[in-house]
């Protein structure tokens, strides 16, 4: 009986484990987390879970009867801490060893943090934990600083003001988000955020925090020579992946676990989310995708690819973001260079962008327009062809 | 036989499953999962179990009738 050991149990982890529940019952699955129980889902943390409209218990990532199916041997509240690669061997931190034929990398990301360090009431958004804590500092009179006007920043952004918040954004670069959604639809993002009260100040940065008496966080000075007062803040300014438990190992980390066109990083040990660069052969270059949609398409990629004939990754990159009324979704991706055209739907409540590049469909963005988007999704998708032969597997 | 029950409160219109099975789910005007095809035939019974476990939130479940 084929051995698979997962290290990480969140969203890609967990749907690994799903998927060879599901195609390969007679694996042994050990799966390795090192929060205290399955960690939940991370989309509602920014969104429901952060306004309090969902109990904690809505975003978990398998209902009990769903874990029940599972029939994986827990190993939660305990992280990894190396890999002994030629004796195919996990060393977890409470001494115990466990062997693999296949060892799948599931440890996902954490948040940078600015340099100089957190005082009290400076938060990250990750875990459900982060979130609670984030919870309790929003509500009307609060004054909230997000620095970094990413996806992740602005959904808190709207949250916030939902609360009834104020909310000054942060954010280095001078035109924020564009190269992930294009010049229209970044211009128009930013529009309904500030139509929503939120103050974004491109083109600065947090030069330092003022903390209190307490050592609270009280505000912070920007490049500009300003400063900002708060109540609280929050630091969004992207991850780094967790992958220095696999540092004696033959594994390249160049940012995450480098894979090839199959996920596999070496001979039995597979990347998966956050976590996994690998070589997208469509697209012809490596990617690392930390969106929630590519965990499981990647999961039931390389469940497969373990317990079947490998086949090479080859998605349609997409994700979604949601603020206020409106939700984004983009497939594809956007590229500077690409030439956006957009076109409103659904009579004006709605648009829908298109990028080509070369005349080629290579990206299409939605504003409220999940249904117009499909037949152009459908373009979007790439086939796996020519079929390159394994490197590791 | 199978049978499909969708949680419709939790779809996010990730659009997944339509990609996966687009004669059993399209997307309604709201962008909600909506199942076009009552009575899936055998052969597009894999496609269903694809689409079910692509879709990021859960919402297509599949149990016996």
């Amino acid at each position: 009986m084929s051995r698979v050991v997962i290290v990480g149990a969140s969203a890609s982890g967990v749907a690994v484990a799903e998927a060879l529940a599901r195609t390969a019952p007679d694996t042994e699955v050990h799966l390795v987390g090192d929060e205290a129980e399955i960690a939940h889902d991370r989309p509602p943390l920014s969104k429901q879970v952060l306004a309090g409209e969902w109990q904690a218990d809505r975003a978990r990532l398998l209902p009990p009867a769903r874990l029940d199916q599972l029939s994986a041997n827990l190993h939660l509240g305990v992280s990894a801490v190396s890999v002994d690669e030629p004796g195919r061997e996990v060393l977890l931190a409470d001494g115990a060893r466990l062997a693999f034929d296949d060892l799948v990398v599931a440890t996902g990301v954490r948040p940078r943090q600015l340099p100089g360090g957190h005082p009290d009431g400076v938060h990250v958004l990750r875990t459900l934990g982060d979130a609670l804590a984030l919870g309790a500092d929003l509500g009307p009179g609060g004054r909230l600083l997000v620095v970094g006007a990413g996806f992740l920043g602005l959904e808190i952004a709207a949250t916030a003001r939902k609360l009834d918040s104020s909310v000054v954004v942060v954010e280095p670069m001078v035109s924020p988000l564009e190269s992930r959604l294009g010049a229209a639809a970044a211009e128009r993002l930013l529009t309904l955020h500030a139509e929503h009260g939120v103050d974004v100040r491109a083109g600065t940065s947090v030069d330092s925090f003022k903390t209190g008496p307490d050592g609270r966080v009280e505000g912070a000075v920007l490049s500009d020579g300003s400063t900002v007062d708060c109540t609280a803040a929050v630091v969004a300014i992207g991850c780094v992946p967790n992958t220095e438990w696999l540092a004696n190992t033959s594994v390249d980390r160049t940012d995450g676990v480098v894979c090839d066109t199959f996920c596999s990083a070496a001979p039995g040990i597979w990347a998966v989310g956050d976590v996994a660069r690998w070589h997208h052969a469509g697209l012809g270059r490596h990617l690392r995708i930390e969106h929630r949609l590519n965990a499981t398409e990647q999961a039931i990629a390389v469940a497969a690819n373990i317990t079947g004939t490998p086949t090479p990754f080859v998605p349609t990159p997409y994700f979604w973001t949601d603020h206020y009324d409106v939700k984004v979704q983009v497939a594809g991706i956007i590229d500077a260079a690409s030439e956006e055209t957009v076109q409103s739907v659904d009579d004006g409540r709605g648009f829908l962008h298109t990028y080509h590049s070369e005349g080629r469909l290579v990206a299409v963005l939605g504003w409220n327009a999940a249904k117009a988007m499909m037949p152009l999704r459908r373009e979007l998708k790439f086939t796996p062809t020519p079929r390159p032969e394994p490197t590791h597997a | 036989m199978p049978c499909i029950r969708l949680h419709t409160d939790y779809c996010i219109a990730s659009g997944a499953c339509v990609l996966e099975a687009p004669e059993v789910f399209s997307l309604d005007d709201d962008g909600i999962v909506a199942q076009i095809e009552p009575e899936p035939a055998s052969e597009q019974w894999p496609a269903v179990q694809r689409a079910a476990a692509v879709c990021p939130v859960a919402v297509i479940e599949i149990g016996e009738e």
